[in-house]
């Protein structure tokens, strides 16, 4: 299979497990639980910044359109598809040329810089979107309380996710 | 130029995530029913505060026309001032041809007093014994000597016209050792003489008033009907302090003018439109009188 082919499937998967969060999930109005976003969190290493931008922008809006509030999901996904690079070159001391597999997992960042990884991205992420569905910051602890809270529900899930879904990384030394 | 490519390219991941940002909060902005609605409050409260500091502007650059404008509607309002105009006595039948009333049944009423708007030019306050205004306007608006001087926004008495040429006219105002203005009391309507003794430049002094008259201070002066320049029931001023003449029994009377002399920027000019035809009469009456000695 491709990987083009599998991140199409990849990304219509995760936006029905999105789906199957938002709608079926009981836990209250007050943190909903965001799960789509991983899909550019688990990205390539080698992608480039150019089309990791376009990619997280043709994602988001798709899913902005499908959970009816256009744009909002994208801004997002655009700003930890920018932010992302950075924030693996600071944790990954290596060059990434050299990394042996191709996606960011536990596996291949080892758990404690993927975990710090995707906290910072889904902050960041979280903390935007509640900006940009409030369209103010309100009561400052109130935004810092529910944009930390979504944001552990959310790690919580990619975990569960990492568990679920076993992704068969190929290291590149094995390729070659 | 190359920099500016070099640059270009430097950051051009910046510029696309910029770029992407802006296409996703435009789409945000415009098809997300509350984010249009707290966009356009927004850019309503921009730009009405832009519009309001726009506006504050243009009013004050125009501040001088609307000045003048209403300095002239004053001046047209005050002409249709029901003092104005001189009742024509019918009580002695004529006949001639000449309707008493006009349309209306009303009775007919002749324009006694015409108000003109004048600017100040400049003036004097400070001299000791003359002090004279310059006017903006002349003969050629209807401005001639012997005609009274009022300030645009008191209303109150200036002076009188002693001099007019044809765009520039010459006045003569309360502070001035030569002016003499008649006066009266308003609230017992004594007759007196309003001058200057030159020490001040708000007050002037009244003179002729019998000690017997009851007067205190606050009282307010007005022209008196004893002159055929200013009209009856001007604003003068009020009375200041007051003492007794031991020479003449009379008082000597300090009023304070109502016009502010140290801040005159507009008057009206009021003319009498009888003046000449009361003057006529007064020398044809005199000249009888000297016949018939």
């Amino acid at each position: 299979m491709s990987p083009a082919v599998k991140y199409f499937f990849r990304a219509i998967l995760l936006i029905l497990v999105q789906y199957v969060f938002s709608n079926l999930v009981p836990l209250g109005g007050y943190i909903t639980p965001y799960i789509y976003f991983v899909f550019i969190l688990w990205l390539p290493f080698n992608m480039s910044r150019f089309w990791l931008l376009v990619v997280a922008a043709v994602y988001g809006l798709f899913f902005g359109y499908l959970v009816l509030a256009p744009g909002i999901h994208a801004a997002a996904c655009v700003l930890i598809a920018y932010l992302r690079p950075f924030v693996l070159s600071v944790l990954l001391p290596r060059e990434v040329k050299d990394m042996n597999f191709t996606e960011p997992s536990f596996k291949s960042m080892g758990f404690t810089p993927y975990a710090v990884y995707a906290a910072i991205l889904i902050l960041l992420h979280h903390s935007y979107l509640i900006f940009l569905q409030w369209l103010t910051v309100g009561n400052l602890g109130f935004f810092l309380m529910k944009s930390i809270l979504t944001t552990i529900v959310s790690l919580v899930l990619v975990s569960i996710l990492e568990i679920i879904f076993v992704r068969n990384q190929k290291s590149r030394a094995s390729l070659n | 130029m190359r920099n500016i490519f070099l640059f270009f390219r430097r950051f051009s991941t910046f510029f696309t995530f910029l770029f992407l940002q802006i296409i996703c909060l435009v789409i945000v902005f415009r098809f997300n029913r509350f984010h249009h609605a707290m966009g356009m409050t927004v850019a309503n409260k921009v730009t009405g505060a832009i519009h309001e500091q726009y506006n504050k502007v243009q009013s004050f650059l125009t501040l001088r026309q609307t000045a003048d404008s209403l300095v002239k509607r004053n001046a047209e309002l005050l002409n249709s001032k029901p003092q104005n105009y001189l009742t024509v006595d019918t009580g002695v039948k004529e006949i001639a041809d000449y309707i008493p009333l006009d349309t209306l049944g009303n009775m007919k009423k002749i324009l006694q007093y015409v108000y003109r708007p004048a600017t100040v030019i400049y003036h004097t306050t400070n001299d000791d014994k003359q002090n004279y205004m310059m006017i903006s306007r002349g003969t050629e608006n209807g401005i001639s000597t012997d005609m009274a001087v009022v300030g645009a926004e008191s209303n109150a008495v200036v002076g009188k016209v002693i001099y007019a040429d044809a765009k520039y006219a010459y006045i003569m105002t309360m502070l001035h050792m030569q002016s003499v203005i008649p006066a009266k009391l308003k609230s017992t309507g004594e007759n007196g003489i309003i001058s200057w003794d030159g020490k001040s430049n708000s007050v002037v002094l009244m003179k002729r008033i019998p000690k017997t008259t009851e007067i205190k201070k606050g009282d307010t002066i007005v022209t008196s009907n004893s002159s055929d320049i200013f009209q009856e029931n001007l604003l003068i001023g009020t009375i200041a302090d007051f003492s007794e003449d031991k020479a003449s029994g009379n008082y000597i009377i300090k009023v304070k003018t109502s016009a502010n002399f140290n801040r005159i920027n507009y008057v009206n000019v009021i003319e009498n439109m009888i003046q000449k035809d009361l003057r006529n009469t007064l020398k044809n009456a005199q000249n009888t009188l000297k016949n018939k000695q």
